[in-house]
């Protein structure tokens, strides 16, 4: 692999990854909701892309269609957390993750089960268009969060009692911020299986949710600007220690393991002692007047 | 047939219920869920392993001395990482716990591998018993959680120690005002548990193979035999072991046709039965359900006075 597309392919799976991470800062940074099934939305995303695009649609229609079907998916799945709280939603969420799994890997019909799908596709500039869709998920959860609607989600992560005194309907905004994080995740599947051209299950193990966790807990949690970050400084050292095998004398399979030893210590270091991540939220002050 | 799938339910009801029962007593009086409790099971299984079959001692002590040190370790994650977090609410451990479970999950593999191994035991065809086969390692695993499960039981209802955990998983601040030391009961409740994951594991890998993805495969089976028992509840666990070992076992053997038709109303499918594929998926599907309509768990937490 020469530089270029060495350094090509970094870009695109770091900005991939980057809408992965803002999906989940979404739903756990800003609203507080644990989802450790964040993977479902990768899958059913790619898996949508990847149908649509063998059933003939073009490139921008699957897309549509992928992120309409994760929304719809975030929506459904939110449903689960009206009676429960972190710890329980926490464990639903992964369960959920491996049953959508499952599906994939044993409904053959669907989408060739463990032989995976390949997608045709080839788009003009696609590094491009998946850096300003990155820009464009940035921007839409700051967007978001800088809105009255975001505000109430903070309120609600720091626990139903306040937002439900305020008189706001606590579930319904948690659908709404499950059907965004929802739409984010998709969107990061469905480049994530365009760019692969190749998916099949294995593409999609709970390992994928941590890594996401990994970057937006050592990222900053609650902020996006932190989440980036986040998704840079993991995907470098992933994707960097990749090539570590040919300086090292270890064998490829242990240094994976090693790669994933490293990344679950991250994590926790990062709860043990800076649990507000490398780059903070910012505590915003609003006067009343 | 149906014998055979009672001595397979019994077995996979004694591993789920040996393996549950720390994660139940952590949960309950530590107020979070441990990710990483199966990932003892398998570092227990693999010290095993490392004492049968490189230090070639035999199976009995090797399973000993591997549950002993898992117990140990589980203190250590508690002193080193869990202590610091008493009364930061359930989400901070709960995803330190996470990134403890891939620590030694992929710890395991740097030092082991990912091959499947197994242990240096005499592998026998087993006795027939009324219709069913049984492997001298399943009597041994099946004996071995029982003795555990009755000693446990002892221990919790018949000496102080025991008082005293009870004391602190009911009423955390209550017990230390009647001066017990509820660190140090923690910290026994975790050499407990670990100990009683790393036996767990070995029973597994012993019945099985040793295979490092192992602590991840049992990682919801576990959970949804806790939370059918209700968080705390360590005799529930036990029962919900025994559910969840039957229904997974024999769900794949029934036939749905009446459930599905809606009890006759309808004629949709002439059979309905779960193909063999979706047997890992059966606990987690009762799990997301039990948790969605129930989420205390079928036994309410009566823990006895």
């Amino acid at each position: 692999m020469g530089l270029y597309h060495f350094f090509n392919y970094f870009v695109t799976i770091t900005a991939i990854y980057a809408i992965f991470a803002l999906s989940l800062n979404f739903q756990y940074g800003h609203a507080g909701l644990v989802n450790f099934g964040q993977v479902f939305f990768f899958c059913i995303g790619g898996y949508t892309m990847a149908i649509a695009i063998s059933a003939g649609l073009h490139f921008f229609p699957s897309l549509f269609l992928a992120l309409a079907v994760c929304g719809f998916v975030g929506f459904l799945i939110s449903y689960t957390a009206r009676n429960m709280g972190g710890t329980y939603w926490g464990i639903v969420t992964l369960a959920v993750g491996e049953i959508v799994r499952l599906v994939f890997l044993n409904e053959n019909w669907l989408a060739g089960g463990a032989n995976g799908i390949s997608l045709k596709v080839a788009i003009p500039y696609f590094e491009v268009l998946i850096l300003i869709f990155t820009a464009m998920a940035f921007l839409l959860t700051r967007t978001i969060m800088e809105s009255p609607f975001g505000r109430v989600l903070k309120t609600i992560r720091e626990g139903d009692d306040l937002a439900l005194s305020l008189g706001k309907d606590v579930f319904s905004f948690k659908k709404k911020a499950m059907t965004v994080g929802g739409i984010l995740g998709g969107l990061a599947g469905a480049l994530f299986a365009a760019q692969k051209k190749f998916i099949n299950p294995e593409d999609f193990f709970p390992i994928e949710t941590f890594i996401v966790w990994a970057m937006v807990v050592v990222g900053g949690k609650g902020n996006d600007r932190g989440t980036l970050w986040g998704a840079i400084i993991i995907q470098v050292f992933y994707v960097g220690t990749r090539f570590a095998k040919d300086y090292l004398p270890i064998s490829g399979n242990r240094l994976a393991a090693l790669r994933m030893v490293f990344i679950g210590l991250l994590i926790m270091l990062t709860m043990m002692y800076r649990s507000k991540g490398l780059v903070p939220e910012k505590r915003k002050v609003y006067k009343v007047e | 047939m149906i014998p055979q799938l009672i001595v397979n339910s019994l077995i996979t009801a004694a591993v789920l219920a040996i393996v549950g029962l720390g994660l139940t007593m952590c949960f309950d009086i530590l107020k979070f869920a441990n990710f990483a409790h199966t990932e003892l099971a398998v570092t227990g299984a693999y010290l095993a392993f490392f004492f049968n079959v490189q230090l070639h001692f035999n199976m009995g002590w090797s399973i000993l001395f591997a549950s002993i040190l898992t117990g140990l370790l589980g203190m250590l994650t508690d002193r080193a990482v869990f202590k610091r977090m008493r009364g930061v609410g359930d989400v901070i451990p709960m995803v330190t716990s996470l990134g403890l479970s891939i620590v030694m999950r992929d710890g395991v593999r740097a030092i082991w591998g990912s091959d499947i191994r197994l242990y240096n035991v005499e592998h026998s065809a087993g006795y027939e018993l009324l219709g069913a086969r049984i492997t001298p390692a399943q009597v041994g695993i099946l004996t071995i959680v029982v003795v555990a499960m009755i000693g446990f039981h002892f221990l919790l209802r018949k000496t102080k120690l025991g008082k005293a955990m009870r004391a602190t998983s009911d009423n955390r601040a209550l017990a230390e005002a009647s001066s017990i030391d509820t660190e140090k009961v923690i910290l026994f409740v975790w050499f407990i548990g670990a100990s009683f994951a790393g036996l767990g594991g070995c029973m597994i890998a012993w019945d099985t193979q040793l295979d490092p993805m192992l602590g991840f495969m049992i990682v919801i089976p576990i959970f949804c035999a806790v939370l059918l028992g209700g968080v705390g509840n360590v005799y529930g666990v036990m029962i919900g072991a025994l559910v969840l070992g039957f229904v997974q076992n024999l769900g794949i053997f029934v036939d749905f046709e009446k459930i599905v038709n809606l009890g006759g109303l309808f004629h949709i499918v002439d059979h309905f039965i779960i193909p063999v594929d979706y047997k890992p998926a059966i606990p987690f599907v009762i799990l997301v359900i039990l948790l969605l309509f129930k989420p205390e768990g079928i036994l309410a937490k009566g823990k006895g006075k």
